[in-house]
């Protein structure tokens, strides 16, 4: 059951809801923060990060080039690159902030859910430039019930310039 | 014309390049139309326009234009902009088309670029011939890479390409069918620098240990990355110029078995060596599974990557694009193809785990360089390369024998 009887299997309860914002509120903050570790911590062992590129309005992680298209390990290396201290990239990690906001939630069972927003991300680039660059898009996570809270397997991250030239992006968006 | 000549000599020393090179918003207009429009440029594959009316758009210098694959079946390349008024005629990265129609007077041009239409004819009195696009002087290619000029007396393409011919084919024979496929994408990554900081890094063998710290503690145990962190006795790999400016990094010294360059093993994909074996017979097929892919620049905009097809786009002085591809193969399985692909994303993009940390680098140079500036020290390893007969010069992998080659040509070319 999803908790809100009466309504179609794909709807969330406001109490889910809420729950739900909380955990992508702290997963942005840990984001933001560069605190490595705790974000690492929400994920599921079968997740997949994925930040989609190109002109192709049929993108595919196999098939087509992929800013990003991490599975678990590769995505554990990531982070264990930006935590050797020697990251040029992210040395120092770059100041910013993201909001979220448009929320659409999903049931896709009754512990798995999909939550799409669209978000803004204003981030400083400390380490060359010094220029603040604004990222766009949509995201796309996909959390399991773990306990009292929520686990991440899934996260889309959909740029509005995908297919256009980017600057360095070697933080975790 | 001698001041420019003059202006070129003065940015040369002994073994040492000016910075201003990197800086000099004249001489970037000056490298716009002398190595750009009038010598020979990359364009684009043949494999990215698969079908009849399959179009590509393309920025060769700041000019910008059309790759489209004609009707019958033949590759035609034309200046993206009206002949009319200037307009952009196609202002997508890549569609179809059966001709070119411009949205500001609804003038028509075929593949080809002849005017074939024009609304309201009763005003035109002018010879329709006389209003084509504009086309390069000459159009050439080599196993599906498709090169312009806009300058008539540039020479044959092969003149140009010289042992750049080689590498292509060893490239495109990594193939069983011996033909490459650009079908996956471009991704497209900005560097607020000088486009030249570019080519001089693709094939720098000596900044990985330091640039790349990083990326080597976490991945080099066990990978075919190991060579990177090695000493300068134990490494094996050498930098190569192999002249006209295409200079490269051939790491096959390095390798000791099959496919070692792809991370793999050939137990592990069997498929794969069997078909090469039919296709090139034992020995040789063994050869190039040893030897693996190029890592070469092809002067002046073209990057053999390994298995990435790399183009490097000029902005402006401070502005430039780095372009890449997986080189995907034709005759593999999609799971050899797949693994391409991501090898290819752990290389190379502004999220990869190498191409984020160089970019970083050459911002910095850019920012480091746009004051007084300084003479650069390319001296390393003047004393011990070797010229070999056939005109080519080997270095030690760690050895600026790469950038001298591309600052000599880049030099002669500029004062011609």
């Amino acid at each position: 059951m999803n908790g809100n009887e009466g309504n179609s299997p794909t709807e969330v309860s406001s109490v889910d809801r809420q729950s739900l914002v909380d955990f992508l509120s702290l997963e942005a903050r840990y984001a933001d923060e560069a605190r490595y570790d705790e974000w690492d911590g929400l994920l599921e062992s079968d997740m997949f990060y994925w930040v989609p590129a190109g002109d192709t309005e049929a993108p595919n992680p196999d098939t087509t080039v992929s800013v990003i298209a991490d599975n678990r390990i590769r995505l554990k290396n990531r982070i264990a690159q930006l935590k050797t201290g020697l990251r040029l990239a992210q040395q120092p990690a770059s100041p910013m902030r993201r909001q979220l906001s448009n929320f659409e939630f999903k049931a896709l069972s009754e512990n798995e859910f999909s939550i799409e927003c669209n978000f803004a991300l204003f981030e400083y680039r400390i380490q060359a430039t010094r220029e603040m660059t604004i990222w766009a898009g949509r995201y796309e996570y996909r959390l399991r019930r773990r306990g009292d809270s929520f686990g991440m397997f899934y996260k889309r991250v959909e740029l509005t310039n995908a297919s256009d030239p980017l600057p360095t992006l070697a933080f975790l968006i | 014309m001698d001041g420019e000549r003059k202006n070129i000599r003065n940015r040369f020393g002994d073994d040492s390049v000016h910075s201003t090179i990197y800086t000099d918003r004249e001489l970037f207009d000056a490298e716009m139309k002398k190595l750009f429009y009038d010598g020979w440029v990359f364009v684009g594959h043949e494999s990215e326009v698969p079908k009849p009316n399959n179009y590509i758009t393309r920025m060769i210098g700041r000019e910008p234009v059309i790759m489209v694959r004609t009707r019958e079946g033949n590759i035609s390349v034309v200046s993206n902009r009206c002949a009319h008024r200037g307009n952009m005629l196609c202002h997508q990265h890549s569609g179809s088309s059966r001709s070119f129609s411009c949205e500001y007077h609804g003038w028509t041009f075929s593949h080809e670029g002849d005017l074939v239409g024009v609304p309201l004819p009763g005003g035109s009195h002018k010879d329709s011939s006389c209003l084509g696009l504009q086309k390069p002087a000459m159009q050439a290619g080599h196993r599906g890479f498709v090169f312009i000029t806009f300058n008539p007396d540039a020479g044959p393409l092969d003149d140009h390409l010289g042992k750049a011919k080689d590498l292509i084919d060893r490239s495109v024979s990594l193939s069983p069918t011996g033909k490459i496929k650009l079908s996956a994408g471009w991704l497209k990554q900005r560097f607020r620098c000088n486009w030249k900081m570019l080519p001089e890094n693709s094939t720098d063998g000596y900044h990985a240990p330091f640039t790349h710290a990083s990326f080597l503690r976490v991945f080099a145990p066990d990978s075919q990355y190991k060579m990177l962190s090695e000493s300068e006795d134990e490494r094996k790999s050498k930098t190569v110029d192999w002249g006209n400016g295409h200079v490269a990094l051939e790491h096959a010294p390095s390798y000791e078995e099959p496919l070692q360059w792809l991370g793999t093993t050939k137990e592990k994909v069997p498929d794969y060596v069997e078909s090469m074996k039919e296709a090139y017979g034992e020995e040789e097929a063994m050869r190039k599974l040893v030897d693996g892919p190029p890592h070469s620049t092809v002067f002046p905009n073209l990057f053999l990557g390994e298995m990435n097809i790399a183009i490097f786009e000029p902005v402006s002085v401070d502005e430039c694009v780095l372009w890449h591809t997986p080189m995907l193969l034709d005759g593999v399985s999609d799971k050899l193809n797949a693994r391409i692909l991501r090898q290819s994303q752990a290389a190379m993009g502004p999220a990869s785990f190498l191409l984020a940390d160089d970019a970083i680098i050459s911002e910095r140079q850019q920012v480091a360089t746009g004051g007084r500036g300084g003479w650069m020290d390319l001296s390393r390893g003047r004393k011990r390369e070797e010229k070999r007969e056939d005109g080519t010069i080997w270095g030690h992998i760690s050895d600026e024998t790469t950038n001298r080659g591309f600052w000599s040509h880049y030099r002669e070319v500029m004062q011609a």
